[in-house]
């Protein structure tokens, strides 16, 4: 329903088709300039990436559904601000991730289960009772979680992430170096490694063997 | 990590994790290398983790993407397109008079665009949302319980055309609410809203418009009694100088996603008008129906 000037009411209830055609600068631009339908085609084309973020950071859906719902909201007013120093999506990424270390420093006054200094001959975890990766990821301090989802689970530059989180690009490789560490051992994948043989093939998940390579 | 020798230290998964990512300066790392060289308990954890690592990275990976449910993505559409609708309204049919432009003494200044009375009786009503959120809105405002009366020259009027006097009542906080500046000045902006005061005052606090928290007023002090009213006000904002303008800037926070800085009672080309500067920059002038149900925040003029 256009106004008359222009101006017009987004018709919300109206799925528009996204061919792909239009770039997320070009959305963004579009909305600033009142395009009534562009946010929305935005918001369709990275909801999924947007919510896995604000889910396995804050590992409950309607935290996360309010956390991505804040987000999108300021993004939606804040558009004609974006400077286009990164992408559009990095842009999105960062907005929801302020939203969420929000309701995670919020939320810190709660009692947690982060995992103490890890004893990696903890004999309690093994393929029996390993956690999955969602369940352990919950179990992982925020800091080196949000890293671990931003840079390993959605892709993101480490660069990128460590200017989201205004740290050194070091922290950033330390947090995505130290959290699979203490995943692997909830996962089951480090059984009594304080064994000096090593793991037996036939007691626990057998990944397959590769060098570790580090970030860049 | 339980040792029988105390003397050998335990493993420590994060710093092996940092040694097998390269990460450790030169220092560390030597004693980390040295540590998994000579003790078996290390030598083993940093075989284990380089073993797991791929897996790990997998899980994650396959872990990595999740479907926005439909019923999140239909709550956060609608949430979106309530404030691109108000937006829109706020805007709706505006277009730049010349009187505006010819008035418009700073040619950086965005000049002031008119909404017609036309297109004002088109405007749909939208009072039962912001009904929701009125009552929080009171106490932000501080119209409604927080203001008191302290009377003072400000000297800001120019070009001014009529002979309203010249006042502002103090901003003071009532017990749980934020007081604006609201001055009384009589200016004619007559298209110039760059004139109106600075929004640079300390904003007042905004609480989330997701969590309004009701708080309406109530007894002495409420709004439409006499104890809010705001003496000087040009004929015709007679409403909104006794209680009404809580309702008004409730409208404004709703359409424009910004919390009253401070307002003006004056006019606007003649007509009398609330300009209300918000904390996003923006400077509105609204009519004398501002807030009233059905009327929306009767935008005359804005520079947003």
């Amino acid at each position: 329903v256009h106004g008359r000037a222009g101006w017009a009411i987004w018709p919300h209830n109206t799925a528009v088709a996204d061919d792909g055609s239009t770039s997320d600068v070009e959305l963004l631009r579009a909305h600033v300039a009142g395009d009534p339908d562009a946010f929305a085609t935005l918001v369709r084309r990275h909801r999924d990436r947007l919510w896995a973020v604000a889910l396995r950071t804050l590992g409950d859906r309607e935290e996360a559904a309010d956390a991505v719902q804040d987000a999108l909201i300021s993004a939606f007013r804040a558009a004609d601000r974006f400077r286009g120093d990164s992408a559009v999506t990095t842009w999105l990424h960062r907005i929801v991730v302020n939203a969420c270390l929000d309701r995670v420093r919020r939320a810190q006054a709660r009692p947690t289960t982060e995992l103490p200094d890890v004893d990696v001959a903890a004999p309690e975890i093994d393929t029996d009772t390993a956690l999955d990766v969602t369940k352990a990821l919950a179990h992982l301090p925020a800091d080196q979680r949000i890293a671990l989802v931003l840079v390993d689970m959605q892709g993101l530059p480490v660069a990128d992430v460590a200017e989201m989180l205004g740290v050194p690009v070091g922290t950033v490789k330390s947090r995505c170096a130290r959290g699979p560490a203490r995943l692997a051992v909830m996962l089951g994948y480090l059984r009594n490694p304080d064994a000096p043989t090593g793991v037996s093939s036939e007691s626990g998940p057998n990944p397959p063997t590769s060098e570790r390579g580090g970030r860049s | 990590v339980t040792s029988s020798d105390s003397t050998v230290p335990p493993v420590d998964l994060d710093l092996v994790a940092d040694y097998l990512d390269g990460l450790l300066p030169a220092g560390p790392a030597e004693v980390v290398e040295r540590r998994i060289g000579s003790d078996p308990r290390w030598a083993n954890a940093a075989d284990q983790l380089r073993r797991a690592a791929p897996a790990v990275a997998r899980a994650l990976r396959d872990t990595g993407t999740e479907p926005m449910p439909d019923d999140v993505l239909d709550r956060l559409l609608s949430s979106l397109a309530d404030r691109a609708e108000a937006s829109a309204m706020a805007h709706e049919r505006v277009e730049t008079t010349n009187a505006a432009n010819t008035a418009h003494e700073d040619h950086n200044t965005p000049p002031a665009r008119v909404i017609t009375l036309d297109d004002r009786r088109r405007r749909r009503s939208i009072w039962s949302d912001v009904a929701k959120v009125a009552a929080a809105l009171i106490v932000l405002a501080g119209i409604g319980t927080g203001i008191g009366v302290g009377l003072r020259g400000n000297g800001a009027t120019k070009n001014s055309s009529t002979a309203a006097s010249s006042v502002e009542k103090a901003p003071q906080a009532a017990s749980g609410g934020v007081a604006i500046p609201i001055t009384v000045s009589g200016h004619d902006y007559a298209g110039d809203l760059s004139a109106a005061p600075s929004s640079s005052i300390p904003a007042p606090h905004v609480q989330s418009p997701n969590l309004p928290q009701p708080n309406p007023p109530t007894g002495a002090g409420a709004a439409g009694t006499d104890s809010n009213s705001v003496p000087g006000a040009p004929a015709g904002l007679e409403r909104l100088a006794s209680g009404g303008l809580t309702a008004c800037l409730a409208e404004l926070q709703q359409q424009f996603g910004a919390a009253p800085a401070r307002a003006d009672f004056g006019y606007y080309e003649g007509r009398p008008t609330v300009v209300v500067t918000l904390t996003s920059g923006a400077i509105v002038a609204v009519g004398a129906d501002c807030g009233l149900p059905g009327r929306g925040p009767d935008v005359v003029a804005t520079n947003h």
